[in-house]
């Protein structure tokens, strides 16, 4: 087998692995009688120890950490390449018009989730209503389809938390947005506390 | 009369980016001017990731981010990239934001071409508990 | 407006890791700042160890969570993003380190690995002197065993034992089968315990 030619053996013919798997428990008989189980034992003991001691020390060590200016050009990369979604148009005329990013309209939605107990709004697409994307819009006709993702508590009763989400998500894109939304498909994709 | 192509020579685009901005802020509804990925490359140079971490970065962006202005023939056109206040409802702050630039343009003598708005943002104003540091947008 | 709006979305440290990363997966820069600030430090860590160079490890640390904010939409399985962070840290230690083997190799002696700056402010020591000479001593032992390991030994001990990884997440990330990880683990570890009986 491939994993007696890599791992180590002892001279009395047991590996490495074995004396590792029972290193908390107390020595077994043939590791008392064993010189070179018993020299193991000592030095894995020893290493795990001293494992353990980097462990605790290098997660507290305020100088394992990287340079702050590190995450600020991290953040200044991400703003600068920031990802707004498509920019929908929701009032078109001759002089100009309206769009309204897809980011913008997805905060909002995670707004309403966010208020919800038991809920977590996780990803969301917003595409305008194929019915009038063409067609020059007046002002507060344009309509738009949501595509929700969320993950709920899991004593949530989904059907009726989904439609109360639902009709919170078309209450809130009225009010804060200005459209109309008309289709809202929520897909519960995960309890998020099991 | 030889006054508008007159104005429209002494009228910069800059000017109008200006006005524009000022008006868009003014108008109840709007948090600021958004400024775009093209804006902020210019603004941070083409510097590397190890130039941009090891330059100061938070430097303020150019007084226009957010707004292009093209100036032809006596027209303006207008585009302008904005968050709004999630206390009103973004598309009627985007069109009252529209029909602002538009009188304020015609004031200047210029004529208002296409004024295109772009709500990239909505969300709730800062508020005292909620303040951060300014960040570079 | 509705008064029972919440004034702010809510803070990602209040919400499920999934839902932060599927909220940086649609371009959220508050949960995205707040991942980088849940691993940057784990990551540092993982490429100071392997690497032992801070301005290497800070290279590694910059590089994998650029990568990450571009390449986050691609992710589809959002439990998987520790996993695909860690993955992306290690290959580019490993590069690192290939890079460093394709130069001249420099021997470092164990009293230039011993120059941490700003380190060995142990926690838990107590201000008792004594436990905390014992305990630099362990670490400086260890970390200067650690080096002379082949890097993709390293980086199977590092995951494991520091990092707490299971086996399949450390196969994963290395791309090897489950037994050749418990194969480097064991060779790991007898030759890290051969070295540190050395040197007391």
């Amino acid at each position: 087998m491939a994993i007696d030619e890599t791992n180590p053996r002892l001279g009395c013919g047991r590996s490495i692995d074995e004396v590792w798997a029972t290193i908390n428990q107390p020595p077994t008989a043939h590791e008392n009688g064993c010189a070179p189980c018993r020299t193991a034992r000592g030095s894995l003991a020893k290493l795990a120890e001293a494992a353990r001691t980097l462990r605790d020390n290098d997660a507290e060590d305020p100088s394992l950490q990287p340079h702050h200016a590190v995450k600020d050009a991290i953040m200044n990369l991400a703003r600068a390449e920031v990802r707004r979604g498509n920019r929908l148009p929701v009032f078109q005329s001759g002089q100009g018009g309206i769009t309204i990013s897809e980011q913008a309209i997805t905060s909002v939605i995670w707004f309403g989730t966010d208020a919800l107990p038991g809920v977590r709004g996780r990803r969301c697409r917003v595409h305008a209503d194929p019915a009038t994307a063409d067609a020059l819009r007046p002002a507060g006709t344009a309509g738009i389809s949501v595509d929700l993702r969320i993950a709920v508590a899991s004593d949530t009763d989904i059907p009726g938390t989904a439609e109360l989400l639902r009709q919170r998500i078309i209450t809130m894109i009225t009010g804060h947005v200005g459209l109309n939304a008309g289709t809202v498909n929520i897909t519960v994709e995960d309890f998020y506390d099991v | 009369m030889s006054e508008h192509p007159l104005e429209a020579r002494l009228i910069s685009s800059d000017l109008i980016a200006d006005l524009a901005a000022r008006t868009a802020l003014d108008t109840p509804g709007v948090l600021r001017l958004e400024p775009t990925l093209k804006n902020l490359l210019i603004h941070l140079g083409k510097g590397t990731l190890q130039n941009l971490r090891r330059a100061e970065t938070r430097t303020t962006p150019a007084r226009h981010d957010g707004v292009f202005v093209t100036v032809h023939h006596g027209i303006a056109d207008v585009q302008l990239d904005i968050a709004t206040d999630i206390a009103f409802a973004a598309l009627n702050v985007a069109q009252a934001v529209r029909e602002q630039i538009t009188r304020t343009v015609s004031h200047t003598g210029l004529t208002p071409g296409r004024i295109d708005i772009s709500v990239l943002a909505i969300e709730h104003p800062p508020t005292a508990a909620t303040a951060r540091p300014p960040t570079p947008l | 407006m509705d008064e029972h709006e919440p004034v702010a979305l809510t803070r990602p440290e209040d919400l499920d890791e999934a839902t932060v990363v599927a909220r940086a997966q649609d371009g959220n820069l508050d949960a995205f700042e707040y991942l980088v600030e849940a691993y940057q430090g784990r990551l540092f860590r993982l490429a100071f160890r392997m690497l032992h160079d801070r301005g290497e490890a800070e290279d590694v640390v910059q590089e994998t969570l650029v990568a990450c904010w571009r390449q986050l939409p691609l992710l589809i399985n959002v439990q998987a993003f520790s996993g695909w962070l860690y993955q992306m840290a290690t290959n580019r230690c490993l590069d690192s380190l290939r890079r460093r083997s394709r130069q001249a190799e420099v021997v470092q002696e164990p009293v230039t690995l011993q120059s941490i700056p700003g380190s060995f402010t142990e926690p838990g020591a107590g201000g008792d002197p004594a436990r905390e000479a014992e305990i630099s001593c362990e670490i400086d032992g260890l970390t200067t065993a650690l080096l002379t390991l082949p890097p993709g030994q390293r980086a199977c001990w590092l995951l494991r034992e520091i990092h707490e990884r299971s086996y399949a997440e450390i196969a994963a990330t290395l791309e090897i089968s489950e037994p050749t990880v418990r194969g480097r683990l064991a060779r790991a570890r007898a030759q890290l315990a051969e070295r540190m009986s050395q040197w007391q």
